[in-house]
């Protein structure tokens, strides 16, 4: 991987970890990955993969005196590890925003969502409180909720779930950031709604011109907004790729035995596939490759060697003794 | 994409919803306007007790002691002849005022420490929460007669003795509020967003915190009526002949078998500005919580 001077943000062996009882946790390893303006990334992994802290940890929003964050985060240049946390309060919702999983939980209860709108905007930009009042409800309107003017005042429990993530966009979008992060943004929506956010990101992504970084376990989602897909398995990226080939043509076991995993409709007596096992305790410390417990591809080498992310194509990156299929 | 807004109209809506609001959840609750009106009514006759007393509250008259109802004197007179519903009218000025003070105080100093306290958690929070239990760990009368004590025998710093004997339930209280909305998404959000530590501590914190501090602060003035009139009764509050009603139920209490209005009167008003006083918090609690409220 090269330096690239186009890339927004260039993540260079992240590495998080942190301090509890039991010892210290390696949330996430040596992690590498870039993103250019106006591109999508998607980061996918099960559940306690690390996808999360990486997000998290971009924004450094986990409490600094039980984490230790390693390697570097360059955004535009400059490494946001080094910044303090009054710097970082001028990059978050400013220049990086983040929307959460659950909408429903992530607005203030007992503030009006349009003001919760605004005092993000008056936050970073000096503004009267006209002005930023108007941009809100402009915003209001951009992310798609009719009647913007009435809904300014109205409270977080009188919305549904979809309506609730449209103003969370609202709100990571209302200073107009080069970078979003979504974490997981469809998975507490019903599927309908679903698509109807992810389109309006899609849309918002031009509109605004900014990158995003999406994370998620749905790979419907990956194959339907993203350009580029980096697959997490235990704190570790262990493949990427562009969104198109890796859905025809998997290299890691891990990856393949996720798409495999999709249920097909109409299928109705098959049983469900899945990946044997459980992903390692991140207590523990694997000598081999971390997936060679569920790898069912496996070979002596795996349980020895770890193996490193190397470039197998163009744009394609795999860590894996034995990748499935060649290039 | 470019939309009109007509901001007028928008602010003139929420108003009308707000008065909408205000009817629906304060309005249509018969009992919490019947104690407002009554806490208004007796606002008003302590402000203009020297305009409506009948007689001056502090004037003896030893041959007129311990008369019944009259019309001369509505309440009767206490074993000094002073006319009761003077007093009573004189003695709201010296009880809300202490009691509102007491809240004050112990309010502007509890919630910025709990809140503080809770969020930050660590070497504060612990020095905070020791502070507490060593104030706690003495009767809270007792360490308010203490600070009298030290600083002077009078009503003022009676006032502020007790202020800062309720500081610890008051900061208690909003910590473990805090701490449980400090680890809700909305904070994680609000930091994800560039919001600094101070504006979610006192903005979007302490918002969610309103209900159990009215609340605290309703139990707070009842509290703070009794134990005023008790240190009084000791002579350490209010200094005689200043009329008080907590001193005047401990006052009347020595000769209630012989004549039982000073301690009656007395006893009536604080009950029922007590009562009326939590009422209209009710309200003001369904008022101010928006999930609770219908619209």
């Amino acid at each position: 991987m090269n330096v690239n001077h186009d890339e927004l943000i260039r993540v260079k062996g992240l590495s998080v970890k942190f301090k509890t009882d039991r010892g210290e946790a390696y949330a996430v390893r040596n992690v590498n990955f870039a993103i250019k303006p106006n591109e999508t990334l998607g980061l996918v992994g099960e559940s306690g993969s690390g996808k999360s802290v990486t997000a998290q940890s971009i924004l450094k929003l986990h409490p600094s005196d039980r984490t230790k964050i390693a390697g570097e985060i360059s955004y535009k240049g400059q490494n946001l590890l080094d910044k303090n946390e009054k710097e970082m309060q001028k990059i978050r919702g400013n220049q990086i925003s983040m929307i959460f999983q659950d909408p429903m939980i992530s607005l203030n209860p007992v503030i009006r969502v349009g003001e919760q709108i605004s005092e993000t905007i008056r936050y970073h930009k000096k503004i009267s409180r006209k002005e930023a009042m108007e941009q809100s409800i402009r915003l209001i309107n951009q992310v798609g909720i009719p009647f913007a003017e009435e809904r300014y005042y109205q409270y977080p429990h009188e919305f549904s779930g979809g309506m609730l993530q449209r103003f969370m966009i609202a709100i990571a979008l209302s200073c107009n950031p080069n970078f979003l992060i979504a974490d997981e943004p469809t998975t507490a929506l019903d599927v309908t709604v679903q698509a109807q956010i992810l389109r309006l990101m899609k849309k918002l992504q031009k509109d605004f011109g900014m990158s995003i970084l999406i994370i998620t376990h749905n790979l419907g989602i990956v194959s339907e907004i993203c350009d580029h897909v980096a697959v997490m398995y235990a704190g570790e990226l262990v493949e990427i790729s562009d969104v198109i080939p890796i859905f025809s043509n998997p290299l890691h076991p891990y990856t393949y035995g996720l798409l495999e995993a999709i249920p097909v409709l109409g299928q109705k007596h098959k049983k469900l596939k899945n990946i044997e096992g459980h992903p390692p305790n991140i207590f523990d410390h694997i000598q081999g490759c971390n997936f060679s417990p569920r790898c069912p591809f496996k070979t002596d080498i795996c349980l020895t060697e770890k193996p490193i992310l190397r470039q197998v194509g163009n744009l394609r990156y795999v860590a894996c003794h034995n990748p499935l299929n060649h290039i | 994409m470019e939309c009109k807004i007509d901001l007028k109209a928008i602010e003139l809506e929420h108003k009308q919803r707000r008065k909408r609001l205000f009817k629906t959840s304060f309005l249509n609750n018969y009992l919490v306007v019947a104690a407002t009106i009554i806490l208004i009514v007796i606002i008003l006759l302590a402000i203009f007790a020297p305009l409506i007393a009948p007689h001056n509250p502090d004037q003896l008259n030893l041959s007129n002691s311990l008369k019944g109802i009259s019309r001369e004197n509505f309440f009767g007179t206490d074993r000094q002849g002073r006319d009761i519903f003077s007093r009573i009218l004189f003695g709201a000025r010296t009880t809300l005022l202490g009691a509102v003070f007491v809240v004050i105080i112990s309010n502007v100093i509890g919630i910025p420490l709990g809140l503080i306290s809770g969020y930050y958690g660590g070497k504060i929070d612990n020095l905070v929460m020791r502070m507490c239990d060593i104030i706690l760990a003495f009767p809270a009368l007792l360490l308010a007669f203490v600070i009298v004590a030290v600083f002077g025998r009078n009503f003022t710093n009676s006032v502020i003795a007790l202020g800062v004997v309720y500081v610890p339930m008051i900061a208690r209280l909003v910590r473990s509020v805090t701490l449980v909305e400090k680890e809700k998404i909305y904070v994680e959000a609000a930091r994800a967003i560039g919001i600094s530590d101070q504006s979610i501590i006192f903005k979007h914190i302490l918002v969610n915190c309103t209900s159990p501090i009215l609340i605290q602060v309703t139990i707070d003035m009842a509290y703070s009526v009794l134990d005023l009139a008790a240190m009084s009764f000791l002579g350490l509050g209010v200094q005689p002949p200043q009329a008080d009603w907590g001193y005047m139920l401990s006052e009347g209490r020595e000769y209630l078998m012989l004549s039982p209005n000073v301690t009656f009167a007395a006893g009536f008003s604080i009950m029922i500005t007590v009562i009326c006083f939590n009422l209209f918090s009710d309200g003001l609690q369904v008022f101010l919580d928006p999930q609770q409220r219908r619209v």
